[in-house]
Formats: C-alpha cells, structure tokens, sequence
C-alpha cells in the first residue's frame, strides 16, 4: 500500500514536472558566428552576451504562454559558405527565426535567404548600404557601421595623432576591398590637410605570415596601417610583425573588438600605438561594470568584447518580441524599430540610418576611441559624430 | 599587356632599394626554412611508406598545441618539454601504423582515406579539449637581428637554424644508419626487403613514428612565431603538399629545395606584386612543376 502510494505521488510529481516543461517554451536565438579560428573570441562573446541577457530575461511571457530563452550556437568560421549552411541549417531545421550573424564580409551571402524567410538578423559587422536598407527589414545592425566610424571618427584620429600618410592591411574579402574604397574617399576629403592613400594589401583571411607583404607596405613610409576587418590575433600578428620590420607608426582597426591582453600576448611592446575605436579604457555605466564582474565569475576570465553588444541586443529583441505579442518577425521589427529601449551598457542608445540608409535599422550609442600604451587601453580624447 | 606588365615589375624593382630587395629575399629564405619545418614529416612517411598522410597538419598543430600546454600552462623547463612533445608523437605514430596503416598496407586509397579519419578525430579531439580561442606561446628568443639593415627575428632565425639540423639529422638516419638503409630497402620494394630478413613492421612503426615526431616538432618551433589554435593544421597541410609536390614526393633534399624556393617565390611575389599575386603565383608554379617536371624537382627518395 505504501509503496502503491509512494509510486502514485511520484507520478503525479513527474506530470506536474513534464506539464511545466510543456507549458514553458523555448525562445531560439541563433549565434552564427566564428566559434573556431583566429576570429573565435567574437562568436564566444556573443554566445555569453545571450547567456548572460537570458539570466537577466529569466520567463516571460508572449500572448499569454511562458517563454525561456536558449541559445543555439553555428560555427561559421566567418566563412561565407558556412554561413550559409548554417542559415539554412537554422531557418530549415532547427525552427530558428532569430539570430546573430556575424560579419559584414558574410552577409552578401546570406542576404537573399534572409529576405526569402523573414529571418531576424542581430547583425553584427561593419559596412554600410549594402546590408542596412529599405530591402532588408529584418536585418539590424547593434554595431555602428562603417560609415559611422570611418566618416565621423577616422578624420578625428588622423587630426589628433597628425596622421598624413594611411596604408591598408586587410582581409581579401568584400569588406576588405569595400573598407579599401572608404579609406580612400576620406583620403581624397582630408587631401586638404594633407592626407594621403598610400597603400593596401589584401591577404587571405587565415593567413598568420605578413612580413613580406608588410615590407612592400612599409616601403612607401606610411604613418598607420588600418587593420580593419581583421580578428583581434591578426591584428596582433600584423602588429609584431611590422614592429619586427622596424614600424615604428601607428595601427587603425575600426571594427574589430579587440582584446588588449590577447594583441599584448601577441605583439609583446609591439601592441602599443594600437588604436581601436568602441573599446572602452573605464566603464561608461554601472550595467557594464556589472556585466564585466558578473563574466568574470561565470566565465573565470576578462569580458569579450562582443558581450556588451550582444547582451543589449538580446534584450531589445525580446522585448520587442513582448511588446509586439508576436514571433512574427517582420511584426517585431517594426516594433524594435519604433521603440526606445534601456539596458544598454555603453550609455543612451537609439535606432538612426532613416536618411543615410533609407532604413532605421543603425543602432546609435556613445563609442569612444582607445590607444594601446604600455600594454593597456588608454582613452584617446574623440567622440564618434552621430549618423542621420 | 604582358610586356608592360614586366616593364612596370622591371620598374618598382629598380626604384627599391637594394636593402628592400634583400630584405625581402631574407624573409623568403626563413620562411622557406620555416615551409621545411612543417613538411619534413610528411616527405619521411610518404619517402617510405607511400603513405600520403593528410593527418600530418593535425600532428603538426598537436605539437604547437602541446607545447603551449606543457611550456606555458605547467611550465615545464623547455628542454624537458621538448623531448616529452617528440615521444608523445612518436608513441601516437606507432600507435597509428601498428594500428591502422599496417592493417591497410598497399591499399593506398582506403589508407588515404584512414588518414583523413585520424586526422578528423585529432581535430575534434583538439578542439574539445584545448578549446576554440587562439593561443599564443611567448618568444623564446624575443628580439631582431640587425645586420647591413636587413632585420630578423632572432625566433624566426632559430626556427630556420633548427629547420637545417633537422634536415641533417634525417639525411644521416636515412642515408647513413642500418635502420635508414632498412628504410630505403622498403622504399624499394617491401617483398624483397622482407626475404632478405627485414622486420618490415618494425622499420615502418619507426619511420611513421619519425614522421610523426617531425610533424610535432615543426609544430613546435613554429607555434612562438604565430598564434595557435586547432585550426591550424590545414594551413600547414596544404603548404606541406605543395613544398613535396614541387620537391619530388618523399625526397629529402627536394623538401629542402622547394621549401626555400616557395619561400622566396613567395616573398619576393609579395613585395613586387603584391600580397593576392603572391598568393596565385605559389599555385602557379606548383602546376608548372606537375606539367613540365611531373617527378619534382628533385625526383623521388
């Protein structure tokens, strides 16, 4: 009898169990980033930022059913290809209508099934036009863009380091040749102070070996090299290896988020006079001192820099998804995109890009400018302009 | 178009300096040596066996991986981590031969196919447990070398330095020792070197376990110039393939020709035409080689 009842109050604990389960759903939010490679950290950050959110985020609730969120995780390798697979991987298979892709150099790739299937995309990547527009209403970059930083800041840094002669070392990819292009328009605009392109060179993504490239570059004496659009170990790598040459200027890399102790462990001293835009040497507001201890505990090592982004990204997202009352992704992109928001660790943050893309879809936030010295972020005294 | 072509190279090169240009031909040698480094591994092992083994990269980024852990994790003294890597990888190596490749002896595609299965289970392995973040193992010998303006790491120098012993080294097992001369026997033809009473499974355990042990030590001295990740075997797979395909398939000199010789084509394509030049004209040459010279530079063993 005992046993009869012991057996049957554990049934009905199971069912109790599995009748919860049922009624709390899942929320997928894809990360189809680098997981692996030179650029993995990027892809690592993002998936923290999402876990990090989804603790704050906890259950809520959409017309009236429990929701939990859970990421699910793509290694793309920043691989066009891979994107690909993993896109349709995701929309096809795993029932996944929202994610983080990462990568400009990717998106002219995924583009078309993104129109074709309404997926969300949580864009994180440079460029400018060619994936924020009118066509795309479901694609929304939480990272400024190319021309935010390359024509509000750029002209800034040049002024106040006395940059004259600018030299490119990029990916040989879409957004290597499309960053190519920029910096040479600003070279025209700025030939008045005396600023001039004096040359680029393309190498393969994965490529660890720059010397010789380097050596063609640093013949035509430039004052910095961009580095933008390369991971963070790339741009330590270039870094020592000129330093090994002999360069003794400075290093632009505007879209990469870089770690200062990862480009140090690479580059050594070499590292200094590295100058990256949105990293931040003392922390703008207290949600991005307590997401940076709170990765500390959990993760047992200094924040990623694509945490922050991705930790803001996620909760708009959801509450867009709240306030919208519906999944229906081109619903809650309306919604996203006619809202205001808090919870941005970087400070006050609002949606742009209505007249310079045709689509408000840019993410506007304070971003500030840092220069490697001795080793550590150091503030460098400019502000990025805003982007109408 | 192709004479201006040569008339605009001709051009760039006479407004470079002579320093540039030597510069750019030292930078060439080293990394050629650093090319032969990586390849050495994989020209013993097919030199011997004809075993063309695509899990080479992945013992090569086990090396880097190894030495990352031992030298800068557990900071082991460098020259008890050195040995320890090369024993590790030569106790894999045998492992590999005593259970695989031996099992597969002249079925060269089902063999080809085997090392892409252990090179498969090395990466996943690796990735698992040394995780996806780029690693970084400091300098050793941290600073350049100045001499008559041309500047050189001394890590870069070393790694070249070692590259050349370690070319000596091979040379002497396989051309002056018994077990080498067992070696070239089963290069020649297996049967009859095990007629006139060669242990031909124990000559080729020691031959993949060389092989392997090279591989991880390339991985080694390499993994203090670059960062590291368990990626990186595919890199050194496809430059290891190009060096041996242009040197001559199993042939030790011509691993040593061609490395240098990639390394300066490289180098100095980079520096008069520019980095995606540089990049094509490697695969330029290797298909020159395979049409006009299909043996290798250097022929075979």
């Amino acid at each position: 009898m005992k046993f009869v009842s012991i057996a049957s109050g554990l049934m009905a604990a199971c069912l109790a169990l599995a009748t919860q389960a049922h009624a709390q759903e899942s929320f997928k939010i894809g990360n189809l980033s680098p997981l692996s490679g030179p650029a993995a950290a990027f892809g690592i950050g993002i998936n923290r930022g999402i876990e990090l959110a989804a603790e704050d985020v906890g259950t809520f609730q959409v017309a009236g059913k429990s929701y939990k969120l859970e990421v699910v995780p793509y290694d793309t390798s920043l691989d066009p290809g891979k994107t690909v697979a993993a896109l349709n991987r995701a929309v096809l298979n795993d029932n996944v209508k929202y994610g983080f892709i990462l990568g400009a150099a990717v998106h002219g790739a995924v583009l078309p099934i993104i129109r074709q299937n309404g997926f969300f995309d949580i864009f994180m990547g440079a460029a400018g036009k060619e994936v924020t527009n009118a066509e795309n209403p479901t694609v929304f970059r939480f990272m400024a863009s190319s021309d935010q930083l390359y024509y509000t800041f750029t002209p800034e840094i040049y002024k106040k380091l006395n940059i004259k002669r600018v030299a490119f070392m990029g990916p040989n990819n879409d957004l290597g040749r499309s960053d190519v292009k920029v910096l040479k328009e600003i070279a025209t605009r700025l030939k008045g102070q005396g600023v001039e392109f004096v040359g680029e060179e393309l190498v393969e993504l994965n490529a660890k070996d720059f010397q010789a490239s380097l050596l063609r570059l640093l013949a035509k004496n430039p004052d910095v090299i961009d580095t933008n659009a390369s991971p963070t170990g790339t741009v330590g790598l270039i870094a020592k290896q000129a330093r090994e040459l002999g360069y003794k200027g400075y290093f632009i890399s505007s879209t990469a988020v870089l770690e200062a102790k990862a480009l140090v462990n690479v580059a050594g001293k070499g590292a200094d006079n590295i100058v990256a835009y949105r990293i931040w040497s003392a922390a703008p507001t207290k949600l991005y001192d307590q997401i940076a201890e709170r990765h500390q505990a959990k993760y047992k090592e200094a924040t990623l820099g694509t945490v922050w982004e991705a930790y803001a990204a996620t909760r708009w997202v959801v509450e867009a998804v709240q306030k919208a009352g519906t999944f229906d992704t081109k619903k809650v992109a309306e919604q996203l995109a006619n809202s205001t928001f808090q919870f941005h660790p970087y400070g006050p943050a609002s949606w742009g890009g209505d007249k310079t893309y045709g689509a408000r879809r840019q993410i506007q936030t304070p971003l500030p400018a840092s220069i490697i010295k001795d080793g550590v972020w150091t503030p460098l005294d400019v502000r990025m302009g805003t982007l109408e | 178009m192709l004479a201006d072509k040569q008339q605009a190279i001709f051009q760039r090169c006479s407004s470079m300096s002579l320093t540039l240009l030597l510069q750019g031909l030292a930078i060439g040698l080293v990394n050629g040596a650093l090319y032969i480094l990586t390849a050495l591994g994989l020209t013993l092992i097919y030199g011997i066996l004809h075993i063309v083994n695509f899990a080479h990269g992945e013992v090569f980024m086990l090396g880097a991986m190894l030495v990352y852990v031992v030298y800068v994790l557990w900071e082991w003294p460098l020259l008890a981590a050195l040995p320890a890597i090369a024993l590790t990888a030569a106790v894999v190596g045998w492992l590999v031969e005593r259970g695989i490749f031996r099992r597969l002896r002249g079925q060269w595609l089902q063999l080809l196919v085997a090392t892409v299965g252990v090179s498969l289970i090395i990466q996943s392995l690796s990735w698992l447990v040394f995780g996806a973040q780029e690693k970084n193992v400091p300098s050793i010998l941290p600073g350049v070398l100045v001499a008559w303006g041309i500047r050189m790491p001394y890590e870069r120098l070393a790694a070249a330095g070692i590259a050349m012993c370690m070319v000596a080294a091979l040379y002497a097992v396989v051309y002056k020792t018994r077990s080498g001369l067992a070696m070239r026997a089963i290069e020649e033809d297996e049967e009859t070197a095990r007629m006139l009473g060669i242990d031909t499974d124990k000559v080729a355990g020691l031959a993949v376990a060389l092989g392997f042990a090279l591989a991880a030590m390339g991985g080694v001295f390499v993994a203090p110039i670059y960062s590291i990740n368990p990626g990186m075997g595919l890199e050194a797979i496809l430059m290891s393939f190009i060096i041996i395909i242009i040197g001559g398939l199993g042939n030790i000199t011509g691993t040593l020709v061609a490395g240098l010789f990639i390394g300066v084509v490289q180098s100095m394509g980079a520096l008069l035409l520019g980095a995606e030049s540089a990049h094509v004209l490697v695969f330029v040459v290797m298909i020159a080689v395979l049409i006009f010279r299909p043996q290798g530079l250097m022929g075979k063993l």
